[in-house]
């Protein structure tokens, strides 16, 4: 299993997903509640009452505190127990955890680990998700499946040409050579696949209105743990312009041990006013992550029925995928 | 790629199957085998020398 990487930011949710209703997710394991108070701020508490454990995300909102639907205690924005039933005495140790948040670039991100050592500023930042002159479509997708089964699809696309032949694999990615570099002390993997002239698979020719041959750039930037980013570029064969930008972001965020949460999201600066590219991107990249999402739960089960010490096969398409285990392991031993 | 940061860096040569392996202190390497080149790489600085110590 990938180890769990603690002291660390994770995209929770969507900002629109956190409203006056309570929302449960669970991130490493640590059940959480979230809501917005009635000013628009968001909250993420522990989803579990001091008292007997019960979800709290199956209770009420009530102004701006949460009142447990089992016994009645109630909790404020900080996580404190404010009211108990049938007594005035709280006891001090009647609290809930309250995890560091901050809400940007349209996510939702919590600190899982050592509240004193949040720092916001280091909050990796996905900005076409909310700049202007950028539309996105974006969706989440829980998958039961170790979260590092997920970075290894994300880390090397030529599976792109198999398991999405069609939609936007094409024989070059799987033929192009990547460039693969890490920063250790920036906590960032890049790939680099730049195929200078290509076929058109059907989620760009769409698009793009584009017929003919591309160039394609397809550069990763993955923030670990959390944060993917692949910066694609396309532009017809032999012409410098136009080149059309898509930024395709994935927050990964472990839920549990065997469950991860999948937040994807296609953002373009082009055919901004086009309604029928919306749909056509929201639709079609939704059958991708499906793809992947099938994909990914079958080799989760094909895994468990194997032995713990079956050996893998690593080749070179596999340098970007190895170097962010290297990367989970070094952050989860801290 | 990248800018002035310690950054290592893994390319795989265009028209074959092997790999150059460059480290942020200037030393390279070739080979064929990605986590074999990783690990050499994040060995830095044992077993690495420059062209010029070379």
């Amino acid at each position: 299993m990938t180890p769990f990487a603690r002291d660390q930011w994770y995209v929770i949710a969507y900002a629109h997903e956190v409203g006056r209703e309570l929302l449960a997710r669970t991130v490493l394991g640590e059940p959480i509640v979230l809501y917005r108070t009635e000013d628009g701020r968001a909250v993420a508490l522990a989803d579990r009452c001091v008292h007997r454990r019960y979800p709290l995300s199956e209770s009420s909102l009530v102004g701006d505190t949460v009142v447990c639907g089992y016994h009645g205690f109630t909790y404020d924005t900080k996580g404190a127990c404010v009211s108990v039933p049938g007594q005035t005495r709280i006891p001090r140790t009647a609290r809930v955890a309250a995890y560091p948040l901050v809400e940007i670039d349209e996510f939702v991100w919590v600190w899982i680990g050592d509240p004193a050592l949040a720092d916001e500023t280091a909050v990796p930042r996905a900005e076409h998700l909310a700049a202007p002159g950028w539309v996105t479509v974006k969706g989440m997708e829980p998958i039961a499946c170790d979260y590092g089964l997920l970075v290894d699809n994300l880390m090397d696309l030529s599976h792109e040409t198999y398991l999405h032949g069609g939609y936007i694999g094409t024989p070059e990615v799987a033929e192009t050579p990547i460039t693969t570099e890490v920063d250790a002390e920036a906590g960032v993997v890049r790939v680099s696949r730049h195929m200078e002239d290509a076929e058109c698979p059907p989620f760009y020719a769409r698009s793009t209105g584009i017929e003919g041959r591309i160039r394609r750039h397809q550069d990763i930037e993955y923030f670990a743990p959390c944060l993917y980013l692949l910066h694609s570029r396309i532009s017809p064969v032999g012409r410098d312009e136009p080149v059309f930008r898509t930024e395709i972001t994935y927050a990964i965020t472990p839920s549990a041990p065997g469950h991860v949460y999948d937040f994807w999201a296609v953002s373009r600066d082009f055919a901004t006013e086009d309604e029928e590219v919306t749909d056509f991107l929201a639709k079609f990249n939704h059958t991708v992550v499906m793809q992947d999402v099938d994909a990914l739960n079958l080799l989760q089960r094909a895994l468990d029925a194997e032995p713990a010490d079956y050996q893998e096969l690593s080749i070179n398409i596999d340098a970007g995928g190895l170097a962010a285990r290297r990367m989970l392991a070094g952050l989860a031993a801290r | 790629m990248s800018g002035t940061r310690e950054v290592v860096r893994i390319a795989w040569t265009p028209g074959g199957d092997r790999l150059l392996g460059t480290c942020h202190c200037g030393a390279e390497r070739t080979g064929e085998d990605p986590a074999e080149m990783w690990d050499w790489l994040f060995a830095h600085p044992s077993g690495h020398r420059t062209k010029e110590e070379r």
